[in-house]
């Protein structure tokens, strides 16, 4: 059987885990740690990190650092979301060609897609050095919110970074699997995720190895980021009342002051107060200015409180969506970094009237669960099946600006669904269809999915081509159109094209530039080897030399001084024809310098 | 009227449909008609032919074709298999056991030819039965529109309404829609006829087939299990297993009769490993116990013999010791085996573990004069 790895892609983290022969297990990476940051960034000599060791260059080297990214996947540069998101960031976001948002970093633009496919990739590296062998298969998850260009663009990122992405699954039902696969006995489950930058509660059934997702909620842009924003807002206003200088204009201190808030953060979920200090944060008459400022428990929950109610408030909708009261939930399971700060977690117990589940790491259970719903899919022998749902309505745009739902949100997946369209002049030959994602009665209030071009109708008068067009929704909860003639019955004879997003063309560039980035790495790493070869042979030469050098020949002498400065020059140059020559006539010299000695 | 037509060419509508609010004017119009969709969907599937590329069992594709064979004609209850009386408690059980013999990610990257298709279909409808059925005004709406007393002055208005309410229908759906409207007229007509005992006689049909399919099955799986013959015994249960996942018995059945097979084609490794002994084929016999072993390892027999060959024929000690330790470990109480052990134990210099398996068999046995001589030995 083929090895599937369960990879939970976050805001600010991401971790993979595999399915072993006792259950699932994280894999840690290769400094140890369970989860990796999801980083991106470039060094002043153009390398690529991902990972700690991007996040620890992040102060120096702010522009460059590309962190965030789930937050931009499958957004237009116009929504609002984005705009929130520019404003903060340190590095610099562009609109693409086709609307999209692209990122400006190391001198060059990245699609989201790409900088997502850098952190997958180093994923399926922790999990290859794990496992000793190439791994292929993938599980992804994505918050249950995202909507069809969201998971479009986070199975397209596994594509680019050579992944086959066999599922992408919603996160708080990977949590649910990582809970309930090898338990009996039939119960309700709430599972409240709050992540780094979004918000998902889900409401499952499950029983006899089932998983019913119930009904499902969220908010895409609510997160730990939000709440490390009140922070940092805070800190900067109560610097600028002090000082008259506000640290969110410098991108350096911005990302000291964000890096100082986060940790704050954590420490108030164990702490009852934190001293926030910044030393040389700014700079005022030519005198360096310090930060120091103490934040307690009680004041932090006074800045978030109402990003804490919201999440109450959508947990309680996402229940009565599901039929249920909160008296009914047998189980709460809590997921995501942030609800480790203790007043999430009283408003929650507070809502539900019980305490919650503990047990597996909030961080580490998205992966798990992820790596058990891969096997469920390559291995017969697992009873275990997942129903989930679509979280939002998908309709399309009628006459006036109104929209005919066509699945509404929470029906299971996979599913599909046929209309009828016609045309509307004389020998009309294609059709547009305006396909929108949400739950507004009003078209302009959704999220829209594509505009579909139904082309190659044949001739006829108006009204009278009759089209069957059905709309399907997959297990990874991606939409589908497909298109058919009643009248002749072919599905060829219809096209159906949709505008917005990656082309396919983007793709495979995406894709041979990855190509030939592992490449280029692999050329680097020989090469580096080699140096390291030449540098060690040409020490070893020297080593030699004294001892040996009044046994050999002026002329020996000669041909030998004359390679290891030949072989210096190579080191700098690094090129790999001299270098290679260079340890040939090292090496000879060595066995000539060692036999003299022998004698 | 200063809108132009619902659609327009897109040649023209493409350079206006700049954002959301200026679609308005530039939409296709729906009919929705659920039924007829399904009907000529379906109409499409069954067309599929049987190919032998298709990675299903013969009786996977039974169920799958006997699930799908006149969805369209089934009722809800029917679709569920359940009797129009079910608590929600048995609808829910059931759209789960349904669900995981017919969704599609049991059947994960199979090559399924036209059964794909089947199983899309069966899984809406099936999801639709039950999220309908679990829903106690939706079921009660159900339950009048299909089991229901005559509404037909109510019934004929409502397919006015509906064709009345969209705003634009294409010559060929007006059409469509009349003569589905006389169709449905015609099924529903039927299904008024149909008093509650016929449905259930249909339904019963359906089932009784594939009952008298497992029925069948289960008998010969019986047969031959008298007849001792394990193998087909298995496979038969398995079969009335498929047939009637609901029937416990034959999962215990199928359960037995292949832990008899394993275990008789053990023991037969087993026999024939004595018999090449007898010849002095070691190599072999050791052959055959190793697959009498991997048959069934908790045996502690087939250890205990195997242990002895590689001990007395062998310089592998190491592996002895392991197979001996093996057939201790699933029959502690056998002194035969206890007594081998602690003498491999001592042969290797293992003394305090030697001393504990003889106690152990003295304690099995206080008069066992080999383990008591063996441990004054050790002492």
């Amino acid at each position: 059987m083929e090895k599937v790895i369960g990879i939970d892609l976050g805001t600010t983290n991401s971790c993979v885990a595999i399915f072993e022969s006792k259950g699932p297990v994280v894999i840690p990476n290769r400094g140890g740690y369970q989860t990796t940051p999801s980083i991106v960034a470039f060094a002043e000599n153009g390398k690529r990190l991902v990972g700690h060791i991007a996040k620890r260059q992040a102060v120096t080297n702010a522009a460059n650092t590309l962190f965030g990214v789930k937050r931009l996947i499958g957004r237009r540069f116009s929504s609002p979301e984005v705009s929130r998101t520019v404003d903060l960031a340190p590095y610099t976001v562009e609109e693409g060609s086709e609307g999209d948002c692209r990122l400006r970093a190391g001198g060059r633009s990245f699609t989201v897609q790409e900088v997502s496919a850098f952190i997958l990739m180093e994923m399926k590296k922790i999990a290859e050095d794990y496992l000793g062998e190439e791994v292929v298969k993938a599980v992804i998850t994505v918050p249950a919110y995202f909507n069809d260009a969201q998971r479009t663009a986070t199975k397209q990122a596994g594509q680019v970074a050579g992944l086959d992405v066999i599922r992408i699954i919603n996160e708080p039902t990977a949590a649910a699997l990582a809970y309930g696969y090898d338990r009996e006995g039939a119960r309700h489950l709430v599972v409240f995720d709050l992540g780094g930058g979004t918000f998902d509660v889900s409401v499952l059934s499950i029983s006899e190895d089932v998983f019913e997702v119930v009904s499902t909620s969220g908010d895409t842009f609510l997160g730990g980021q939000d709440f490390d924003s009140r922070v940092i807002d805070y800190l900067a206003e109560s610097f600028q009342a002090q000082h008259g200088i506000n640290l969110r204009e410098d991108k350096v201190a911005l990302q000291r002051l964000r890096e100082a808030a986060e940790n704050a953060k954590c420490e108030l979920s164990f702490k009852r107060t934190v001293e926030v200090t910044l030393p040389f944060i700014a700079t005022k008459d030519g005198q360096p200015i310090h930060l120091q400022q103490s934040l307690s428990r009680a004041r932090f929950e006074e800045l978030v409180g109402d990003l804490v109610e919201r999440c109450v408030e959508i947990c309680g909708a996402t229940l009565e969506n599901a039929g249920m009261n909160p008296a009914e939930i047998d189980e709460i399971v809590l997921v995501g970094g942030q609800t480790r700060t203790p007043l999430v977690q009283e408003k929650v117990e507070e809502f539900f009237g019980r305490p919650l589940s503990k047990g597996i790491n909030p961080d580490e259970v998205v992966a798990l669960g992820a790596a058990v719903q891969g096997q469920a899919l390559v291995d017969e022998n697992m009873e275990m099946l997942l129903l989930d749902v679509t979280p939002l309505s998908l309709g399309i745009a009628t006459v006036g600006g109104a929209v005919s739902t066509l699945i509404p949100k929470n029906s299971t997946i996979p599913t599909q669904k046929s209309h009828s369209f016609t045309t509307v002049h004389d020998n009309q030959s294609a059709v547009k269809i305006v396909v929108l994602q949400g739950e507004s009665e009003r078209a302009s209030e959704n999220q829209l999915l594509g505009e579909f071009l139904l082309s190659g109708i044949r001739p006829a008068r108006k009204g009278v081509p009759d089209i069957a067009v059905t709309f399907a929704i997959d297990a990874d909860g991606i939409v589908s159109v497909t298109a058919r003639d009643r009248d002749t019955g072919k599905e060829q004879s219809i096209t159906v094209a949709m505008s917005g997003g990656l082309s396919d063309q983007d793709l495979e560039r995406m894709i041979s530039e990855r190509d030939s980035y592992e490449i280029a790495q692999r050329e680097e790493e020989s090469l580096q080897e080699l140096v390291y070869k030449v540098e060690t042979l040409h020490q070893r030469v020297l080593d030699l030399l004294p001892a040996a050098e009044a046994m050999i020949t002026g002329e020996q002498l000669h041909e030998i001084m004359d390679a290891l400065s030949g072989a210096k020059a190579a080191m700098n140059s690094r090129d790999v024809g001299d270098l290679r020559a260079c340890f040939e006539r090292l090496d000879e010299a060595a066995h000539s310098l060692s036999a003299v000695e022998g004698l | 009227m200063s809108r132009t037509t619902p659609f327009d060419p897109p040649a023209s509508a493409s350079s206006e449909a700049e954002d959301l609010s200026a679609t308005d004017d530039e939409i296709a119009i729906e009919v929705d008609d659920e039924a007829e969709e399904d009907e000529e969907f379906v109409q499409g599937v069954l067309t599929g032919s049987n190919d032998d590329a298709i990675d299903l069992k013969t009786d996977q594709r039974m169920a799958i074709d006997l699930a799908f064979d006149g969805i369209d004609e089934k009722s809800f209850y029917e679709i569920l298999l359940l009797p129009r009386t079910a608590e929600p408690k048995s609808i829910k059980r059931s759209y789960y056991r349904l669900s995981k013999e017919y969704h599609p990610d049991k059947f994960y990257r199979k090559n399924l030819g036209p059964y794909k298709a089947k199983l899309e279909v069966i899984f809406n409808k099936i999801t639709e039965a039950y999220r309908i059925l679990s829903d106690p005004d939706a079921r009660a709406d159900y339950d009048e529109l299909v089991f229901g007393k005559e509404e037909e002055q109510e019934k004929a208005a409502s397919v006015t309404q509906a064709s009345t309410t969209v705003t634009f229908v294409p010559e060929a759906e007006k059409k469509r829609q009349a003569a589905e409207a006389v169709k449905r007229a015609a099924r529903e007509e039927k299904l008024k006829k149909r008093s509650r005992p016929v449905f259930m006689q249909k339904f019963g049909k359906q089932l009784a087939q594939r009952i008298a399919k497992a029925k069948a099955a289960m008998k010969a799986g019986k047969e031959a299990a008298e007849a001792e013959n394990w193998e087909e015994a298995a496979a038969q249960y398995q079969r009335a297993m498929t047939l009637d996942p609901r029937n416990p018995k034959a999962k215990t059945a199928y359960k037995r009769a292949s832990a008899n097979h394993r275990n008789a084609k053990a023991e037969n490794f087993y026999r024939q490993a004595q018999e090449v002994m007898l010849a002095e084929d070691t190599k072999r016999a050791a052959e055959l116990y190793q697959k009498a072993v991997d048959c069934k390892p908790t045996k502690g027999k087939y250890y205990y013999e195997f242990g002895k060959l590689v001990l007395e024929h062998t310089l592998q000690q190491k592996t002895a010791l392991e197979l001996l330790r093996k057939a201790v470990e699933f029959e502690p109480r056998n002194v035969d085996y206890n007594l081998e052990l602690g003498r491999v134990y001592g042969d290797l210099g293992m003394t305090s573990r030697a001393q504990s398996v003889y106690e152990r068999v003295l304690k099995l046995d206080k008069k066992n004069s080999q383990a008591s001589k063996a441990l004054k030995r050790l002492k």
